[in-house]
């Protein structure tokens, strides 16, 4: 990440998020463009401990909102480069994929990173304001 | 390149897969009819053979998180591509026909193997998986266009 994001707390974890939200939206992108490919299995970013990153970042969760700001050193190991097979699902025409799931993903995931390039905006708000009062 | 540009490379090229698998059923259903075709015989239906394309399109392209070299690379995907067209070779139905100077000595009339039905069927499918296609590109660029917004002054 570029040097300068450090000057602004949380930048980089929010830099992270978006992306791992780019590139969770290419692969789902994939799933739906292979929906008639025979054979195709389904793929998908792992977000079990991603999701676990993503609510310690924006501070979703009410037991973090009292913990300490979080700093790079902390950072949990997000299980971001991590691609798992989805199971075979009765998907269309020989291939793993649901269409109308994979779609809700695309549409959850791009609403994600909206959400984060907001939450971004915000951490740079608070930075401005802090460095020109 | 940006894993977005990407993702809209990869669903625009499922637009090209789904706008082909449509010009053979169109074919398809245009020829529902067709009892003599160039090769002889009946018309026979055709159907496109799509597989995943492979990762090596993007080895060309710079990549953009240098520091992240995991959220790049082959495990991605890289879209869809046609690799060939089938021809179904079972056999269509038969009509009594005498007159057919196409019919055989029993009077019968080979028809193609098209069920206009099922194609329909299968245009339906091709044409809502092209629009959840552009549906996957509308929200990339709204991605995009969120990533600019970042730090935009009020």
């Amino acid at each position: 990440m570029v040097d300068g994001a450090m000057m602004i707390p949380g930048l980089t974890e929010v830099a992270r998020a978006l992306s791992l939200h780019a590139f969770r939206q290419q692969v789902l992108a994939n799933d739906l463009a292979n929906a008639h490919s025979p054979g195709f299995v389904a793929r998908d970013v792992d977000t079990t401990s991603f999701a676990d990153t993503l609510d310690q970042t924006l501070s979703l969760r009410p037991s973090d909102a009292s913990a300490a700001p979080i700093s790079t050193a902390d950072q949990p190991d997000s299980g971001v480069d991590t691609i798992v097979t989805a199971p075979v699902l009765a998907g269309s025409e020989g291939s793993g994929v649901d269409p109308d799931a994979t779609m809700a993903e695309i549409a959850a995931n791009a609403l994600s990173y909206q959400a984060i390039a907001t939450a971004a905006g915000g951490e740079i708000t608070l930075a401005k304001t802090g460095l020109m009062g | 390149m940006d894993p977005l540009f990407q993702s809209m490379s990869v669903s625009a090229s499922g637009m090209t897969a789904e706008r082909f698998r449509m010009s053979l059923i169109a074919n398809n259903l245009a020829n529902v009819d067709t009892t003599n075709s160039p090769g002889g015989g009946p018309f026979q239906r055709q159907e496109a053979i799509v597989a995943e394309r492979s990762s090596d399109v993007w080895a060309a392209a710079p990549t953009g998180a240098v520091d992240e070299p995991l959220l790049q690379g082959d495990s991605s995907g890289a879209g869809v591509e046609v690799v060939g067209v089938r021809t179904d070779t079972t056999q269509g139905g038969k009509t009594y026909d005498p007159g057919n100077p196409l019919a055989d000595s029993h009077g019968y009339v080979q028809q193609p193997n098209v069920s206009s039905i099922s194609e329909m069927v299968d245009l339906m499918g091709a044409a809502q998986h092209y629009r959840a296609n552009v549906t996957a590109i509308e929200d990339a660029k709204s991605m995009a266009t969120a990533a600019i917004g970042i730090g935009k002054i009020a």
